[in-house]
């Protein structure tokens, strides 16, 4: 009975025993999902308020997203130095047209265009490329962590303790995957097969 | 007499101060105490949540359990820790109260079977000491030395202290089992 009673247990959590970490069940959750980001309300660094399907939409690339805060000491500073390799990367193989990255920082009290603007300055982050928002209000980030199980927690040092990975958007605002931040080129790769599958069809 | 409701007293007032603080850092007003340090949650609190378990617990009628019954009580102290030494069921636990609250709950039960549980067969309870000493070692180990942050809640620095922890619990139990190895073999020889 034990026994029994330990597995009904085991299964409820792990979700039938395919996950033991949440991270894991967040991403096939986002992969069987695809969700469409525009919830993901957002202002950008010229003051812009938009969506990130919005964004998606409107410049018709495939979008790599990352969640930082600029104030961010550690794993948000590997981000971006992630981030700034991936924009060579883009820029060299002339992909600028079809991929664009985005930077969405969840500190929604602090951020402020003069932060992101500090930031783009910081990571020489190249505008046609690399996208650099603030979640709109404390609801958007409330929203957030409901639909990507985005884990933002705040420290004893007013610091965050937040998951990282990089979600990659459709021209259409879909989720297409999302990669641990250690997994860039198989982001990118990613999205250069659904690019390549977009010229097929076209053709 | 005085003496005896004396310490009576002074160790009921011990058991409820340990339930108090084991049960404190999943109350809204101090999470924030096992929201941001896995060591804390892991190696601070659900320690003190067994323990409080066990001093609630009143010693044990029975002073022998068939091996039926001592076989359910250590599995459920080994399915248990096992439990809630998963990374996801540390994160669920700070996500929803529903998962936080059967934490507080399995982790109490599991402090009292453990008041229980050594007036039954021997052979079985070092069989699930070593077991359980094989798995802290392990799990310790893994969080130790992997690059993956495995709660999505806590830092990978957080997460190889709390392997260090971990490690340190599985030595303490081989310790134990050695211990309780060496009473059974003078038993044996002085009977």
């Amino acid at each position: 009975m034990v026994i029994a009673f330990w597995l009904v247990i085991f299964g409820l959590m792990t979700h039938r025993y395919s996950n033991v970490t949440l991270e894991s069940q967040r991403r096939i959750d986002l992969f069987k999902q695809q969700p469409d980001l525009s919830f993901l309300r957002t202002i950008d660094d010229k003051g812009e308020v938009s969506n990130i399907a919005q964004l998606a939409t409107k410049t018709n690339k495939i979008l790599i997203t990352e969640f930082i805060y600029t104030q961010c000491k550690t794993i948000c500073l590997s981000l971006g130095n992630t981030f700034q390799q991936a924009q060579t990367q883009i820029i060299e193989k002339n992909l600028s047209k079809k991929l664009g990255l985005v930077s969405i920082s969840f500190d929604v009290s602090h951020e402020s265009i003069d932060t992101l603007k500090f930031f783009r300055q910081r990571m020489h982050a190249d505008s046609q490329v690399w996208f650099l928002v603030k979640m709109q209000d404390a609801k958007v980030l409330e929203i957030a962590k409901k639909q990507l199980g985005l884990m933002v927690i705040k420290d004893f040092q007013k610091d965050f303790v937040h998951n990282s990975a990089f979600i990659v958007v459709s021209p259409t605002g879909h989720v297409l995957g999302i990669f641990d931040p250690e997994e860039i080129s198989d982001a990118i790769a990613i999205a250069l097969k659904y690019i390549a599958l977009e010229q097929k069809r076209v053709l | 007499m005085i003496k005896a409701l004396f310490t009576e007293k002074t160790k009921v007032m011990f058991s409820v101060s340990v339930l108090i603080i084991a049960i404190t850092p999943s109350l809204p007003f101090a999470s924030v105490l096992i929201q941001s340090s896995m060591p804390f949650h892991m190696l601070f609190q659900i320690p003190m949540l067994i323990l409080a378990g066990n001093l609630l617990k009143n010693k044990p009628k029975k002073l022998e359990y068939s091996l039926v019954e001592s076989t359910a009580q250590w599995l459920w102290i080994y399915l248990s820790t096992t439990f809630w030494m998963l990374p996801i069921s540390l994160d669920k636990a700070l996500l929803y109260p529903e998962w936080d609250f059967f934490k507080v709950l399995s982790l109490l039960i599991t402090g009292a079977v453990i008041k229980v549980v050594f007036h039954s067969n021997r052979q079985l309870a070092l069989f699930f000491i070593g077991s359980m000493a094989m798995m802290f070692f392990f799990v310790g180990f893994y969080y130790q030395q992997t690059d993956t942050r495995l709660c999505n809640a806590y830092l990978i620095e957080s997460q190889q202290v709390t392997g260090i922890g971990l490690i340190i619990i599985a030595c303490l139990l081989l310790l134990f089992l050695f211990f309780k190895i060496q009473q059974s073999l003078a038993e044996v020889s002085n009977p």
